[in-house]
């Protein structure tokens, strides 16, 4: 195979295994900005991979299984919401108790109700080539011969960083995230900030899962999410909560995840295949560490200031 | 934890057939009680664990990793050992235990030492040791001449004894003789009391000088050390020899279970005991009334939630909150809940 062809598969590859991390954590960036750490996240996708499923099995169309996913992930992220803004619930212990039974339930799904369920291969997210983009050798065929929803986080990704740093709604979410106080103080509704925030980050959750069942493989399986709920929280710390940076690093930890699959088929024993299975986590590990570390070193903020801290308006200063 | 329970049953739509069996399946069968305390053990010591972990608000949740590793050394060593080796069954156990708080003792000082946020990585750690796990039962831990990725079992010598003749061993007595000593260790020793300033309020505990950097390591090791005992234990003591995925997430409702039982090392007994039923009995009630097991799933995420909504300061003012936090909630006291209100 020549080299050229070699790059092309593996780049398209990253793109593919980036995608849900990337969308997944530009929906929790955006949560964490204005405070809230949703680590749910990986529930969240598998119950809306498996709501996907049910939206595309019964109405036989790819883009109602997508709505059904954003559904079921906007209303879970709503019932943390709820659970963390108005109840003011510790943060960290809900998205565990979340994260966790959103799979054991996701489980009750799979294999009590919906086992055996596929969406047929032919309906798939196919891909489409962009016109005059695909025709550049290499990088043209990778990037822009995918399917839509791959567009779609290419689109999201620059959308997030302009409505975060340019606009007056960004502005009003870093400022909840930062300093709420202030923020009420000039008449910024904390609360409705971070519950809108936070459903976003629920139906990002969601578009993210759907991605999985959807465009990714056919069937469904306990595994299906694989622990990138995980990733995409680890990547928006990664990325220093910054649209872009998260992008690469979402193509980084893509790329790693590309080539361990390429090399699996080599590998030999099945000794070594589980040490090529490891290397996301690893990398993920690693380079949450170097991003955490340097950080600290600089003496910058590891993230917004107010995040995880539920905003309490009665109490003074 | 009471409270929670209560709301959940009167929530609960489920038909009273379905409860029955899960009851009869958790308590009232033959061997039921003994299953049921069986499934305790881990999440017991594994959330006993994550009760001092969480308590010093280091959210360690790689428990399900600690117990792998814990597991895998201990079967390692029993394994290696010379099965007559008198004092086998002990060195198995420590070394169990080392392997889990070694594993946790990595991501406890990439929390100390960098401030890398632990959640996430404790996360990773137990995908890593998960795997590591597989490549050692289907390479080389594998058993000679087996086509299954198992271990070779374990020999008699390295097996758990068990309590009059039961399935039960006595892991559930250790259990059940450490929550007394760990409730001694936090409210009764200065470390303890260290752990729990620094979870209460951690600037508080740095301004008068607790050193945070030690004691983070120290319930990080605590904690995986014993998640690390409910793995070997779960080795010597029920399977007897090292499998893929032994573990059915105990390590994660464990959580749920230490959450639950309020972060007190009495109330996390309770509360594992209580969590074992449902899973004990939610097998047996697929058997007889077809609900798929995952049902119990369900059930802790319910317990779960209620049990939180009930804890939030919020419901304070409504009225029959304010009744159940009062009269029920007192068995808790539960800190892992942020600021409380002064007046209170």
């Amino acid at each position: 195979m020549a080299l050229e062809d070699l790059v092309t598969e593996l780049l398209s590859a990253t793109i593919r295994l980036a995608t849900p991390i990337v969308i997944a954590a530009i929906g929790e960036l955006f949560a964490e900005r204005s405070g809230v750490m949703n680590l749910g996240v990986e529930g969240m996708m598998l119950l809306a991979a498996i709501f996907g499923l049910i939206g595309t099995f019964f109405t036989q169309n790819l883009w109602m299984g997508v709505l059904l996913g954003m559904l079921a992930g906007g209303l879970v992220g709503l019932f943390f919401a709820y659970m963390t803004v108005t109840l003011r619930v510790n943060q960290a212990t809900l998205g565990i108790a979340l994260g966790f039974l959103g799979t054991g339930l996701s489980g009750l799904l799979v294999y009590g109700v919906f086992h055996d369920f596929e969406v047929s291969p032919s309906l798939r997210f196919g891909n489409i080539g962009l016109p005059v983009l695909s025709g550049i050798p290499v990088l043209g065929q990778s990037f822009f011969n995918q399917n839509i929803l791959i567009y779609f986080a290419y689109v999201m990704v620059p959308v997030s960083a302009f409505i975060l740093s340019k606009t007056t709604f960004g502005l009003k979410i870093r400022s909840v995230g930062e300093n709420p106080r202030a923020a009420d103080s000039v008449g910024i509704n904390v609360s409705r900030i971070r519950y809108i925030c936070t459903v976003l980050g629920g139906m990002m959750a969601g578009l993210a899962g759907s991605y999985m069942i959807l465009a990714y493989v056919s069937t469904l399986s306990e595994d299906i999410i694989g622990g990138r709920g995980w990733m995409a929280i680890a990547l928006v710390i990664f990325g220093s909560w910054n649209a872009y940076y998260i992008f690469f690093g979402a193509l980084l930890f893509g790329g790693v995840s590309a080539l361990q699959i390429s090399l699996q088929t080599g590998a030999g024993s099945y000794g070594a295949y589980t040490f090529l299975y490891m290397l996301p986590y690893l990398v993920s590990l690693v380079s949450l560490t170097v991003v955490t570390r340097t950080r600290k070193i600089r003496k910058k903020a590891v993230g917004p200031e107010a995040l995880s801290k539920p905003y309490i308006r009665e109490e003074a200063g | 934890m009471v409270g929670g329970f209560i709301i959940l049953l009167i929530y609960r739509v489920a038909p009273l057939t379905a409860y029955w069996a899960l009851l009869y399946g958790a308590f009232g069968r033959p061997g039921g009680l003994s299953e049921t305390l069986l499934e305790s053990i881990p999440l017991m010591l594994t959330a006993l664990g994550y009760a001092v972990a969480f308590k010093c608000q280091v959210f360690n949740i790689g428990g399900e990793g600690q117990i792998y590793m814990g597991a895998l050394i201990g079967t390692w060593v029993a394994l290696t050992l010379p099965p007559n080796l008198p004092l086998l069954l002990p060195l198995v156990i420590i070394s169990g235990c080392l392997g889990g708080a070694a594993w946790g003792a990595i991501a406890g000082f990439l929390r100390a030492q960098w401030g890398v946020n632990i959640i996430v990585s404790t996360m990773m750690m137990n995908y890593i040791a998960i795997l590591l796990v597989n490549w050692a039962v289907s390479g080389p831990m594998q058993a000679p001449g087996i086509v299954y990725p198992v271990s070779s079992p374990l020999p008699t010598s390295a097996w758990l004894p068990t309590l009059f003749g039961s399935n039960l061993d006595i892991g559930f007595l250790i259990g059940l003789i450490i929550a007394p000593l760990l409730y001694i260790l936090l409210t009764r020793t200065v470390v303890g009391y260290q752990i729990r300033a620094m979870g209460a309020n951690p600037e508080a505990s740095r301004y008068a000088g607790i050193r945070e950097y030690r004691n983070i390591l120290l319930s990080m090791v605590i904690s995986a050390g014993l998640a690390g005992l409910a793995g070997v234990f779960e080795i010597t003591g029920r399977d007897h020899m090292l499998l893929m995925s032994f573990s059915p997430s105990y390590g994660y409702t464990a959580v749920i279970v230490a959450l639950v039982g309020s972060l007190n090392p009495f109330g996390v007994v309770l509360s594992s005991i209580f969590f074992g039923a449902i899973e004990n009995g939610a097998s047996i009630m697929s058997y007889n009334v077809g609900i798929p097991v995952y049902f119990s799933s369900l059930m802790q995420a319910l317990v779960i939630f209620f049990f939180l909504a009930g804890k939030s300061d919020v419901m304070d003012k409504s009225g029959i909150f304010k009744f159940m936090k009062r009269y029920l909630f007192r068995i808790g006291g539960a800190e892992d809940n942020g600021a409380r209100r002064p007046s209170h």
